[in-house]
């Protein structure tokens, strides 16, 4: 679903904006992630995109239609799967009966709800517990469900408001999966986090949100050229050769940003240059700065490990849409 | 699809909820335990012969007090086999050989029968020495009997009983009574007066009540709880962005809410139905069911955009309780009327308080009472219900505009209008079978509560904080004052005297207490719900209710507040003027906007 937001605006008072003059095109098939500090407008753009939030001004085009009156907004929701930001679960009914609940409230034939719950229920790995009420259920296992509730219909746009939040890291590993897979069939996804590192190679496109308006919006490569920001920060914790690491890095003309200590290890913060990207383009993706980068880091550790440097480990540090957010933001909120 | 398969479809999903797993099983059980018990209970006390079936069966009015049919059926009741063989073995005695004589030695029994034949001679000396051959010819009969039967006593004392009245036809009736029995009381064993045909009656009446209960009480809570369980926990969010419009997710809450109380209410509605049948009163039964449906439908939706209301601010225990304390006592407020003697009051009452209504049509139908027509209460009970189910619509509506929490009035200007034309409407049809001004005002009094809550519901709540919002306050002013000229238009039409008795202090005073009151209910809605708010709202109301009622006072005695006034003394005549003009401003003063409404700009 090809969605484009014009003009859109929301005032709750009548006094003051929360978001103001978005425009936004969000590209059928794409991800599109939504970034902003606390109070930005991040929830309230994506409850106008949802159509459960009313704009004060603007609006919101899925497909090129305008949804008109209530009735269009209602055939479009059984197209929109919306997670929303604090959405709390039925404690009383059990994952089978919340998902068979809203597989209802979505107009699924019987039949057809009865295989998605099944298959929902397998994909998001919660058939152990598909009859313990949601109540007794761990925190990560109701975000899932929550997110089950989702994709049950098989929605056409899928907006998440902080989905990974409550999720361990297999839980948010699965999510990207999961979030892949929706856009595989043609789903467009839009989601909002504040952990940018999980956007950054998930998304196709990202939008930065200040103070309710877009600062930068478009695809997350030319975002990253445009505000030349072609670097990655990796930690290395060595076990010892922290002399022999610092020659290395120098020899690869790579930025030693930070040195400090982890768990009674020394760690030396590394930046890999976007200048070196084309030395490392390789085969499998030629193009694709980040994968040339971490080729480049794979190269350095290599050398690392050659000249007798003991790694115990190598965590990549900040993503590349940190550094855009880092450049553009000064944490303002309303 | 058409609208009923959409609105079908909508309503399952709540409906699954609620039945889901074991609980369809579970409410099975309990409707079965709640008809057999039910049945159970009004068989007992329909066919029992114990004192608590007997005073229960009084209490429903099904059968007449016991010292009455002791009286005029000219009988001595017992109550054991044992009591029995020993009254009677004492009636032989004494029938043997009656003395209106003290003995000394006679037992306790002997002593009633011989009082009760006393106080019998006594009446049935005053009826002859009252009676005229030329006016109660018809009784000549009777009185011979009965002299006769005196002469068998012997020489009587003093007559205590000096007056007899023979147009009493249950008087007359008595005294034929007492001539065949011979002044001396038959001894009865008690047994229950009610036929079989008549328990059925009781028991299906039985089962009317409990289904007003259910349908008007406890099932108008449940929904109330499961709103404000919605609105508490944050559900409903995720519900408007499902395919179900908010018209379908508020009548879905309902219809979750009620579906256990339908199974259980469903066999007692056979019950009742079953009983109508065999009373043969399908009318009156039919508008029972007519008022219990227009009433449960109102009060359930009047429970549901209550809770959608207060459920952000209260729990939803607390809400269920406030709930069951407005319905419960709106329920035994009228309860009594539904057994009282209408007059004037009761009838205007019963216009408004419908569970009186519903009693009368239960009794009517199906315990042998019948509606009294002097004061055409059925017109009024249709009116009445008619009124309740456009509350219960209004009510809707408000609900359905609160669920997606927008920044938007719970009613629109016309359907406020509607609101407050019904109200006048059924306030009129219920004083009307007064004329005085009293009841006029009295009309007026009763809108006043009912139009602050429509008032209440013109002023726009959402996703808006609390206090920062633009109201429209001229506009709200002009709506209020609109349906106050109607209702007022409409007293002048139905009672002209309000016109002509006007007074300028009462009119001002009454005219006051209007606008503080309307004040009032939009600073409850607009402010942040803080303490000082609720109490100046408070003190407001209260003094809108004693200006009210100065105002009504001036216009049928203007004399007397002019000499009332100036029995103050200046500091409190001061006191009175800082106030009226205190008061309004103090509760104005916040909602006047000090930003235009356009101030968003880009």
């Amino acid at each position: 679903m090809h969605v484009r937001l014009s003009g859109l605006g929301k005032s709750y008072d009548g006094v003051a904006w929360a978001v103001r003059d978005l425009d936004l095109e969000i590209p059928s098939g794409s991800i599109l992630g939504l970034i902003g500090p606390n109070g930005a407008g991040k929830t309230t753009a994506l409850r106008m995109m949802a159509t459960v939030l009313e704009p004060s001004r603007g609006t919101v085009a899925f497909d090129g239609v305008t949804p008109d009156g209530p009735e269009g907004q209602q055939a479009l929701r059984r197209r929109i799967g919306f997670l929303g930001d604090g959405n709390p679960l039925y404690k009383d009914l059990t994952p089978r009966e919340y998902l068979r609940f809203f597989g209802e409230c979505f107009r699924m034939d019987p039949a057809t709800l009865r295989d998605a719950i099944e298959e929902t229920l397998a994909t998001f790995a919660l058939e152990p517990k598909a009859d313990t009420p949601a109540g007794e259920l761990s925190k990560g296992m109701r975000q899932r469900l929550l997110i089950a509730r989702c994709l049950l219909h098989r929605p056409d746009l899928l907006i998440l408001d902080e989905p990974a939040d409550g999720l361990d890291p297999r839980g948010r590993s699965e999510l990207r999966r999961i979030l892949d897979g929706v856009r595989s069939r043609g789903a467009t996804v839009v989601v909002s986090s504040h952990i940018l590192r999980e956007l950054d190679d998930l998304c196709d496109r990202v939008a930065i949100l200040q103070q309710g308006t877009i600062v930068v919006a478009g695809p997350v490569g030319e975002i990253i050229e445009r505000y030349e920001v072609g670097r990655l920060v990796f930690q290395l914790r060595v076990l010892s050769g922290v002399e022999a690491a610092r020659a290395v890095i120098a020899r690869h003309r790579a930025l030693l940003e930070a040195e400090g200590e982890l768990d009674g290890l020394p760690t030396l913060s590394v930046q890999i240059q976007a200048s070196r990207v084309g030395d490392h383009a390789s085969a499998a993706s030629p193009t694709d700065p980040a994968r040339a980068a971490e080729a480049a880091m794979a190269e350095l550790l290599s050398d690392l490990v050659a000249a007798g440097v003991k790694v115990v480990t190598c965590n990549r540090l900040r993503s590349r849409l940190e550094d855009v957010y880092d450049r553009l933001s000064d944490d303002r909120v309303n | 699809m058409s609208r009923l398969a959409r609105v079908r479809s909508a309503l399952l999903p709540f409906v699954h909820r609620s039945l889901r797993g074991r609980r369809l099983r579970r409410v099975g059980v309990l409707s079965l335990v709640f008809t057999l018990v039910a049945t159970a209970l009004a068989s007992w006390i329909a066919l029992d012969d114990s004192p608590v079936a007997r005073e229960a069966r009084e209490a429903l009015r099904v059968e007449r007090p016991l010292h009455e049919r002791a009286f005029f059926e000219f009988r001595e009741f017992t109550f054991t086999d044992t009591e029995h063989a020993r009254m009677t073995a004492a009636y032989q005695a004494f029938a043997a050989a009656p003395s209106l004589r003290e003995n000394p030695d006679e037992d306790d029994r002997t002593t009633i029968l011989r009082e009760r034949t006393r106080s019998a001679v006594d009446i049935a000396g005053a009826a002859i020495a009252s009676w005229d051959p030329a006016r109660h010819a018809a009784h000549a009969d009777t009185v011979a009997r009965l002299r006769a039967q005196r002469d068998r006593m012997g020489p009587q004392q003093q007559l205590n009983r000096r007056t007899f009245d023979w147009n009493d036809p249950k008087a007359v009736a008595l005294l034929q009574r007492l001539a065949d029995d011979g002044f001396i009381p038959t001894v009865t064993r008690y047994r229950s007066p009610l036929s079989l045909q008549q328990a059925i009656a009781l028991v299906a009446a039985f089962a009317c009540g409990l289904l007003g209960l259910l349908l008007t009480v406890v099932g108008p809570v449940l929904v109330g709880i499961a709103a404000a369980t919605e609105v508490h926990e944050n559900t409903l969010q995720p519900l408007s962005g499902s395919a179900l419009d908010s018209r379908e997710i508020a009548l879905g809450l309902v219809a979750g809410a009620l579906a256990p109380i339908a199974l259980i209410a469903a066999p007692l509605l056979g019950l009742a139905c079953v009983g109508a049948a065999i009373a043969g009163a399908t009318t009156s039964f039919l508008a029972f069911v007519g008022l219990l449906l227009a009433n449960g439908f109102a009060a359930a939706m009047a429970s549901l955009t209550v809770a959608l209301h207060a459920g952000r601010r209260r729990g939803p225990g607390a809400v269920g309780m406030s709930l069951f304390a407005v319905l419960g006592t709106w329920g035994l407020v009228g309860l009594p009327l539904g057994f009282a003697p209408v007059g004037n009051d009761e009838a205007a009452a019963l216009t408004v308080l419908q569970s009186g209504g519903m009693v009368h049509l239960v009794r009517d139908a199906l315990l042998g009472a019948s509606i009294p027509t002097r004061f055409a209460l059925a017109p009024r009970f249709a009116v009445g219900a008619l009124a309740t189910v456009v509350v219960g619509v209004l009510a809707l509506r408000a609900a359905e505009r609160r669920i997606p929490g927008r920044f938007v009035a719970s009613l629109r200007p016309v359907e406020a209008m509607l609101g407050a034309l019904t109200l006048t409407a059924v306030t009129m049809v219920a004083a009307s079978s007064g004329r005085s001004i009293v009841a006029a005002w009295a009309t007026m009094a009763a809108m006043i509560m009912p139009l602050q809550v429509l008032l209440m519901a013109r002023v726009p709540t959402g996703d808006a904080p609390t206090g920062r919002m633009q109201l429209g306050l001229r506009g709200l002013a002009v709506e209020y004052a609109g349906w106050i000229g109607l209702h007022l238009l409409a007293m002048v039409l139905v009672f002209p005297a309000t016109a002509q008795q006007a007074t300028w202090f009462g009119g001002l005073a009454v005219a006051w207490a209007i606008a503080v009151a309307g004040l009032a209910a939009i600073r409850v809605v607009a402010a942040p719900a803080r303490l000082p708010t609720m109490v100046l709202a408070g003190v407001a109301f209260l003094a809108a209710i004693a200006a009210f009622f100065q105002g009504v006072d001036a216009m049928r005695s203007a004399s007397q507040i002019r000499v009332t006034l100036a029995y103050f003394h200046p500091v409190l005549q001061l006191a009175v003027a800082v106030l009226a003009v205190g008061i309004p401003t103090v509760l104005a003063w916040p909602l006047v906007p000090r930003r235009r409404a356009g101030a968003v700009t880009a």
